[in-house]
């Protein structure tokens, strides 16, 4: 891909900056929901520091945005690049990431699918009156895709997706979450 | 964890990022008020810090430029270009009087110097024409 094609292919920094100052506040919700999203389970409590950090990254040109994926799509995935990073990075040096060294190494080293149980358990303890949303949960943690769950509802993605905004309506309810996980 | 292996936490967070982004920007505003949060306070701080950053970011950026042009400069490798000189600065430059000493590239002899105020004084002296012939032509 030569130069010119990439130009061409992500926004300018001056269309970023046009972009950022005209999100309002449900954009700037949905944002930072995001970015709790993507903090929730291993990194709790930083996910004001994922959010600020992508979008330094992405306004000073760090990130670039690729034409035709929406803005928050694109915040998003610089913070799930941003938070892998605190995973190596924790994993390297226990004692930068000022976490307790015991909850750095379940959810990165080699107790990690002890963490991912952990995380389910207390998943199914918080949708234990909802047996749909359990049948989903309990497949994605079983390697299986909504390709793979859609049979479970007859084929019906309406109600798979009506089932997944229960589950994230709850799972935004109750931050608490992650005292439950981490003690 | 495999690092090139979907957890169950990762298939967890694409799912609800998906269900985010696909829920009415106003559902998520009715959520966060619900939960006693105030959005629009979020939005404020929110744009604050892009205010800010975006003043930082555009100085970062002006000082990488200096350091990197600096640094070019130093190489020698600035792509920096002597403007052309003008044609006519070229042609004074190039000048050399038509004697015997400059055909010869040498300074002018004290005989050149005689000749060329002789033909200046020549030159200047008003008796040394002939006035009727101008006229009369």
């Amino acid at each position: 891909m030569d130069k010119q094609a990439g130009v061409a292919e992500h926004h300018t920094i001056s269309e970023v900056h046009e972009t950022l100052e005209a999100l309002d506040d449900g954009d700037w919700e949905q944002l930072n929901q995001l970015a709790r999203n993507r903090c929730r389970f291993r990194f709790p409590g930083r996910e004001q520091e994922a959010l600020n950090e992508a979008l330094l990254r992405i306004m000073s040109g760090k990130r670039k945005w690729p034409r035709g994926l929406a803005f928050a799509a694109f915040v998003s995935g610089v913070m799930k690049s941003i938070v892998s990073k605190w995973i190596e990075k924790a994993a390297e040096d226990p004692g930068e990431s000022g976490d307790n060294q015991e909850i750095v190494c379940e959810r990165t080293g080699a107790h990690g699918e002890l963490f991912e149980k952990e995380v389910k358990v207390h998943l199914m303890a918080l949708f234990e009156d909802d047996d749909e949303a359990i049948l989903i949960v309990e497949g994605w943690f079983e390697d299986m895709e909504k390709v793979d769950l859609l049979p479970l509802f007859d084929g019906n993605t309406t109600k798979y997706d009506t089932v997944c905004k229960r589950i994230r309506r709850k799972l935004a309810k109750h931050p608490e979450l992650k005292e439950m996980i981490h003690g | 964890m495999a690092k090139d292996k979907k957890t169950g936490i990762d298939r967890l967070e694409e799912e609800m990022e998906k269900q985010i982004l696909e829920t009415p920007k106003e559902e998520l505003l009715e959520e966060a008020r619900a939960k006693g949060r105030d959005p629009a306070e979020f939005a404020a701080r929110m744009r604050t810090f892009v205010s800010k950053a975006k003043t930082e970011a555009g100085q970062a950026r002006r000082a990488e430029a200096r350091a990197r042009l600096e640094q070019e400069r130093n190489a020698g490798t600035a792509n920096v270009v002597r403007m052309p000189t003008p044609e006519r600065e070229q042609e004074r430059r190039a000048y050399k009087p038509d004697t015997m000493a400059a055909r010869h590239g040498k300074k002018l002899s004290e005989r050149d110097k005689k000749a060329m105020e002789e033909d200046a004084n020549e030159l200047f002296n008003d008796d040394a024409w002939n006035d009727d012939h101008s006229d009369k032509d």
